[in-house]
């Protein structure tokens, strides 16, 4: 058996995540919805049929995610409403507004059930607690409070922000906890049994959006351009900041089961990061700045509003079951047509063709020890352009045979350019710069004798002597780079030896990279 | 020590490894079976199912120089051997027929003596002829043996000077033309007018002759890779020849065709050439059948070709050009005829070529894994002594030679399993001097399904200069933190863990590389992992160093400075020994103790190999004198000793799981290979090879008998084993306890990664409430801290070893440590104050 030559598939480093791009693509081009004035909310039932609720201007509406059309309208408020936000179970809507009151809504008769008071501004955002029937309200008189759902009776009033409440959530994993963010530029989180703060981090700009984990152990903050990311078991330990945005960020939400932390910005940017690394896996770009956001809790919906009043609702478009059925009825038809068509009987199970892979030409010439022959058929320009790695591997394969020189000897004129031209070209390619570099070696070994002859590869040679010193070049920064960091990195493991320095100090764990030459190692996963 | 130690009790066997090649295979005139002779004895090979049906083995223990096919009774073979006896065995029955001797010194001869006979033909019922080494000849001569009334085997010398190689003699038409090549030339006889020619040949040398079955044409090769055709060679001096060139390199062998209308021929090239005899252009190949070609043989029915090939196996072809059927035995490495055996960088295993990656069990399959055919990896089941099968590790083309020289082709250096068996790391290089030279990591994922490995990752150039060591951590890599470790020319070593594809919509997983270490940029040797795979030793030179493997932290250096050779080998001991680490260099064998951080002891001994037991505390060194040692790790006086197990360097050695049942009292044995490709096993004296009951026993059974001994065994050591590794844990930092790991995992596992923390909750109370007496500890600490001084003391040589240079023992000091970590008292001081410093802080 003739074994073929080995071409290394390439993959870039994104590449792994290319499931993610393709899970995201998915999503259809939104729908565009116009609403009076900007969106200041939205959120999506966490029951089925999962409703969009959008708050905009002095009302709520209830947007029906298949049709996307309005299902529902809640228009019991005299002035802006804000936050409306859902039950777990999809019954109950509250929202905040500008009455300096909340408003409890039943989502199915739209009957207003509850109003509750006590603030002295507006109340921004609200929400409910998980396991018992209380809810929370932030509100901009730098004060949250906490009521009772079926008296109304306010139960607790938390004093301890500086400046407006904007933002909060309550924790599935811990309902003793309540946590608020402000434009004080701090994140409280307080303690239901005792009416305490316990823990309070500072954000370091205005808070616009908070987030905790489902396992309640990582809290997300919003503000400015930046994401910060917090250890809230280790008391507040700053993990991470993320930083991807170039304008405020103004909404965060989990996607894809808390597997993937989605934020909207004022730069009209989605962006999508995966929650083991924080690096973004996907950005969705809106035509206006973005002020809320929502998903529905399968990914199927994603709602995003805009600032000039547009609500842009896009769908998750599953490639229907059906389609091959309709491709085979397709080929039958096409059989039919076809002067060969005989009437077999459509059987449940057939047999399928062995499909050989058509051998590259170069691979025949190989066989074959035809060398030169073989070296020709990939210095075309479809090879130059499109599949260099074809090319290398088969510098490789004559290096290997000791075919090498025999393959390169004994060229003249164009075939001595091609050659020259496509070492020019990809010769400070790291993948390919350890056969390149041989192959030069030795080409410009058998050229020796010729220098001066010809104009036109006396022109290459000095393009390709450049090109190596442009590499050199390269390589030395290369190095002073990774000295200068060794530096760094050799300071800061002192510290990381013991574990409880790590615990308490709040700067991120500096990772140890790879070194450079580990990283030039090509990885391919087959 | 037990009274009657079993290990004292063995006996070397020659397991495998025999040659299937060294003789040309005969068919049996009804064409279905083939007959190859090994060594002293013949297989018989059925043709259908390529299974080995039978054996036919003379009582004589000399080797067999040939074997012909009786031509008056079919049935009937007749063995020769080197020393003069022939057989005749009856093939369907394996009964011997006949016994007879040929005087090789016989009283009618006076100066002659023949020391050995070296091939045989048989031609005809009264006359045959043998090849011969008569004294004062450096080549063979050819005899003529016939049967006269006077007496049954007259010896009459034809001719001299005959090429040495299986090839020059040959006869046809019925037997009455008999065709040599000589050094110069070509003989040819009329068997019975007793006409004789000899045809000058010019400068060329002839390499092997065959004959037309009933015509007066013979045809003969040459190193130039011509074929010719010698027609009316008895009646003219300048016959007329036809010339058939197609090979570049020597043809190998040559045989007609049954009706004499074809030449099969083949060679250096792998390709069997079918040439037509009445026209030159008309030829058909078949290439790539492997490796290069030694014999071409034809049955007589059914027109079957029989190919020898030099990586020890035989492939039959049929009419159709398809090969039918394959031999194989125990794969023999291949090395070009013009290269010697020695490889130019030492980052191989033995520093051979043969065998190069060594000798590895397969965990799981219980086989054998080693180099085989060019850039492929041998599975061979020691049970059953049988090859199972190959694995393509490089995926290249075999490229032959070059007439002049032959091409390097990458082979695999290094090979290592992970304990489960899931994962195979295998390294592979090519070398040239003064060429570009490639290195290749590739990792092998176990597909249970398909049954096969799988490539899962593969990694150019991962070290500068080759991989000089690579071993996997003997841990199972249930929870992910399975890593592999190589060390490399480039004065480094590198970590690699599996990263898992963090992707919610597939799951992949590949290995990456996660660290680098260097030592005071000294050339990095072998690496080992301990027993349980926390700590990782890699040799630099002559200094041990010692990592941990979770944060690749460094825990100490080891070397003293009357051992100041490169370490070549190290191994950690197994079970109560698995804190010590065995080192060999050139000249001697040292035995460290990693907790103590002291040098246990040393004795001066050349080893060529060294194998530690999985099952016992048991090691095995190989000196480069063919002695085996066993001893045990803790001490410097051998278990038990053989003398010259060996006729040639012993190049590498393993512990498989114990291939006797029957046995029940030892569960591993040893097996080595030497470079003369024969694998060898340690087995109890009366332990049957053919026990055919005991070794299907053992493949119906569980992999690993438990056998009632076993059972002892274990209780054993489990009494022993759990206050040692208490120590060995002490030394890698404040884990065993429950609570601990606990804390540990809620400050250092990311928050993110993490169950809820009322998950833990229980858990961390339950651990505070559990009484844990720290002075109960600290005594314990303390007791090993002074076993381990007392052990610390350089024991006296006790190893009896045949070399005039004996090491001064009792100069040695005890051992000088560089860089020490802290003293034990230390860490477990910081033991105990763990737990102060998180409740209190």
């Amino acid at each position: 058996m003739f074994k073929k030559t080995y071409v290394a598939p390439f993959q870039p480093s994104a590449a792994p995540s290319s499931g993610d791009i393709l899970y995201w693509k998915k999503l259809s081009s939104p729908i565009l919805l116009k609403e009076v004035s900007s969106i200041d909310y939205i959120d999506i039932s966490p029951a089925e049929p999962h409703f969009i609720g959008v708050t905009c201007s002095s009302r709520v509406q209830l947007y029906h995610p298949i049709t996307r059309m309005i299902h529902k309208n809640l228009n019991r408020f005299k002035q802006a409403a804000f936050g409306a936000i859902f039950r777990k179970d999809g019954r109950l809507l509250l929202a905040g507004s500008d009455e300096n009151a909340m408003k409890l809504f039943d989502v199915s008769s739209k009957n207003l059930l509850r109003v509750f008071k006590g603030h002295e501004r507006a109340v921004h955002r609200c929400a409910f607690m998980p396991t018992d029937n209380h809810i929370v309200s932030y509100s901009d008189d730098k004060t949250l409070i906490q009521w009772d759902l079926t008296t109304e009776e306010m139960l607790h009033k938390y004093i301890g922000h500086t400046d407006y409440v904007r933002c909060g959530t309550t924790v599935d994993a811990n309902p003793n906890t309540i946590v608020s963010g402000s434009y004080d530029h701090t994140v409280k989180v307080w303690d239901k049994r005792e009416k305490t703060e316990a823990l309070s981090v500072d954000h370091g700009a205005p808070v616009e959006s908070v987030l905790v984990s489902p396992s309640g152990s990582l809290l997300f903050t919003a503000g400015a351009t930046e994401i910060r990311v917090w250890d809230c078991l280790a008391g507040g330990r700053l993990l991470s900041k993320i930083s991807q945005h170039h304008k405020t960020i103004t909404c965060l939400r989990f996607g894809t089961n808390s597997k993937r932390l989605i934020s909207a910005s004022l730069d009209r940017h989605v962006k999508i990061y995966d929650m083991t690394n924080f690096e973004v896996i996907q950005t969705l770009t809106y035509a206006s700045p973005i002020l809320s956001l929502g998903i529905s809790p399968n990914d199927n919906v994603l709602a995003v509003g805009m600032s000039d009043g547009i609500l842009a609702i896009s769908k998750r478009e599953e490639t229907p079951e059906e389609d091959r059925e309709e491709r085979e009825a397709l080929v039958q038809t096409r059989r039919k047509k076809a002067k060969t068509f005989s009437d077999f009987a459509v059987t449940d199970y057939g047999i399928k063709e062995k499909s050989t892979e058509a051998e590259p030409v170069y691979d025949a010439y190989l066989r074959k020890f035809r060398y030169s022959r073989a070296l020709d058929t990939v210095l075309s320009d479809n090879y130059l352009y499109k599949d260099p790695a074809a090319t290398v591997a088969l510098f490789q394969e004559l290096i290997r045979r000791d075919g090498l020189k025999k393959a390169l000897a004994g060229r003249t004129g164009k075939s001595v350019n091609k050659v020259l031209r496509f070492l020019i070209r990809h010769l400070r390619r790291p993948r390919f710069m350890r056969v390149l570099l041989h192959v030069s070696h030795v080409f410009i070994d058998l050229l020796a004798e010729k220098a001066g002859e010809d104009q036109r590869v006396d022109q290459l040679l000095l393009q390709l002597c450049d090109e190596v010193n442009k590499e050199i070049l390269y390589m030395t920064e290369l190095m002073e780079v990774q000295g200068s960091l060794e530096m760094i990195i050799s300071n800061s493991t002192e510290f990381s030896t013991g574990p409880a320095i790590m615990s308490r100090s709040t700067v991120p764990a500096v990772k140890l990279p790879p070194s450079q030459r580990a990283s030039e190692a090509v990885v391919v996963s087959v | 020590m037990i009274k009657e130690d079993p290990l004292k009790n063995l006996e070397v066997q020659v397991k495998n490894g025999g040659t299937l090649i060294s003789h040309r295979a005969v068919f049996t005139p009804d064409s279905t079976s083939l007959l190859v002779v090994t060594g002293n004895k013949i297989l018989i090979y059925n043709i259908a199912t390529s299974r080995c049906t039978g054996t036919i083995e003379p009582p004589s223990a000399e080797d067999i120089c040939n074997i012909a096919i009786d031509p008056s009774e079919e049935d009937t073979v007749l063995v020769c051997t080197v020393k003069g006896l022939l057989y005749y065995y009856r093939i369907s029955t394996g009964e011997l027929k006949l016994r007879r001797h040929l005087n090789l010194a016989p009283k009618n001869w006076t100066a002659t003596v023949i020391l050995s006979v070296d091939n045989i033909v048989y031609p005809n019922p009264t006359n045959f002829f043998i090849l011969a080494t008569v004294e004062g000849y450096p080549l063979p001569s050819l005899y003529s043996v016939s049967e006269t009334m006077e007496s049954p085997y007259f010896l009459e010398r034809l001719c001299v000077d005959i090429v040495r190689n299986s090839h020059s003699l040959a006869f046809g038409v019925g037997g009455k033309f008999l065709a040599a090549i000589q050094e110069k030339g070509l003989y040819v006889r009329d068997c019975v007018r007793k006409v004789v020619k000899k045809h000058l040949y010019g400068d060329r040398k002839l390499t092997s002759v065959a004959v037309h079955p009933y015509d007066w044409v013979c045809a003969t090769g040459d190193d130039t890779g011509r074929i010719i055709l010698w027609v009316n060679s008895l009646e003219q001096n300048s016959p007329a020849k036809t010339v058939f060139h197609w090979h570049t390199l020597p043809v190998g062998d040559l045989s007609f065709s049954v009706d004499g209308s074809q030449i099969h021929s083949g060679g250096g090239e792998c390709t069997l050439v079918k040439w037509d005899i009445s026209h030159v252009e008309n030829k058909r190949t078949i290439p790539r059948l492997g490796l290069p070609i030694r014999h071409v043989t034809v049955s007589s029915k059914s027109s079957l070709t029989a190919v020898s090939q030099a990586d020890n196996s035989i492939k039959i072809i049929d009419s159709h050009n398809k090969v039918i059927g394959n031999i194989q035995n125990i794969t023999q490495c291949y090395i070009p005829e013009d290269e010697k055996d020695t490889v130019a960088s030492d980052s191989t295993y033995g520093g051979s070529r043969v065998y190069q990656a060594g000798l590895v069990e397969d965990p799981i399959r219980h086989a054998l894994v080693m180099n085989g055919k060019p850039g492929q990896l041998q599975c061979f089941s020691f049970a059953e002594d049988k090859h199972l099968y190959d694995l393509d590790i490089t995926n290249q083309n075999y490229i032959t030679s070059e007439r002049n020289k032959a091409i390097p082709f990458s082979d695999v250096n290094h090979i290592s399993f992970s304990k489960n068996g899931r994962w195979l790391i295998t390294s592979e290089s090519r070398f040239e001097e003064g060429s570009f030279t490639e290195t290749r990591l590739k990792f092998w994922k176990f597909d249970s399904v398909k049954q096969k490995f799988s490539l899962n990752t593969s990694i150019d150039w991962p070290h500068e200069n080759g991989v000089v060591s690579l071993k996997i951590q003997p841990i199972g890599d249930e929870d992910g933190t399975l890593i592999a470790a190589t060390s490399g020319g480039d004065r480094r070593f590198k970590t690699w863990g599996i990263v898992h594809d963090t992707s919610i919509h597939s799951k992949s997983e590949w290995w990456n590389c996660e660290n680098v270490g260097t030592y005071r940029n000294l050339a990095a040797g072998p690496l080992r992992f301990s027993a349980d795979g926390s700590l990782l030793a890699v040799s630099f030179f002559r200094v041990l160093t010692l990592w941990t493997t979770e944060n690749h932290e460094f825990k100490g250096a080891l070397s003293h400075q009357r051992l100041d050779e490169p370490l070549r080998m190290i191994e950690f001991g197994n079970k109560t020994c698995s804190h010590l680490v065995v080192c060999s260099a050139h000249s001697y064998l040292a035995v460290w103790d990693v907790i103590a951080f002291s040098l246990l002891w040393a004795v001066p001994l050349q080893v060529d190999s060294l194998a530690v037991d999985q099952f016992s505390e048991n090691v095995a060194v190989f000196s480069s004198k063919n002695h085996a040692y066993i001893f045990r790790a803790s001490d410097p006086e051998p278990i038990a000793v053989y003398n010259y197990v060996s006729k040639s360097k012993v190049l590498s050695s393993v512990f498989v799981s114990s291939i006797c049942t029957k046995n029940t009292e030892m569960e591993s044995t040893l097996l080595f290979i030497n470079s003369s490709q024969e694998l060898c096993s340690f087995l109890p004296k009366d332990f049957q090879k053919n026990d055919k009951s005991a070794s299907i026993k053992y493949s119906s059974n569980s992999p690993i008998p438990v056998t009632p001994f076993a059972q002892i065994v274990a209780d054993k050591t489990v009494s022993h084993v759990p206050k040692l590794e208490k120590g060995l844990q002490a030394t890698s930092g404040g884990v065993g306890l429950v609570g601990a790991q606990i804390v540990q995992a809620v400050i250092e596992s990311s928050p993110h990664t993490m169950p809820s923390i009322s998950f833990y909750c229980e858990q961390l109370l339950n651990a505070t409430t559990a009484k844990i007496n720290p002075g109960e500890r600290f005594q314990e600490m303390e007791k090993l801290v002074l076993d381990s001084h007392l052990s610390n003391k350089v024991k006296a040589l006790k190893f009896d070893v045949d070399q005039p240079e004996n090491m001064d023992v009792d100069d040695t000091k005890p051992s000088e440590v560089v860089d020490v970590l802290p003293d034990l008292s230390i860490i477990a001081d910081e033991n105990i104050s763990w737990i102060h410093n998180i409740v209190f802080s």
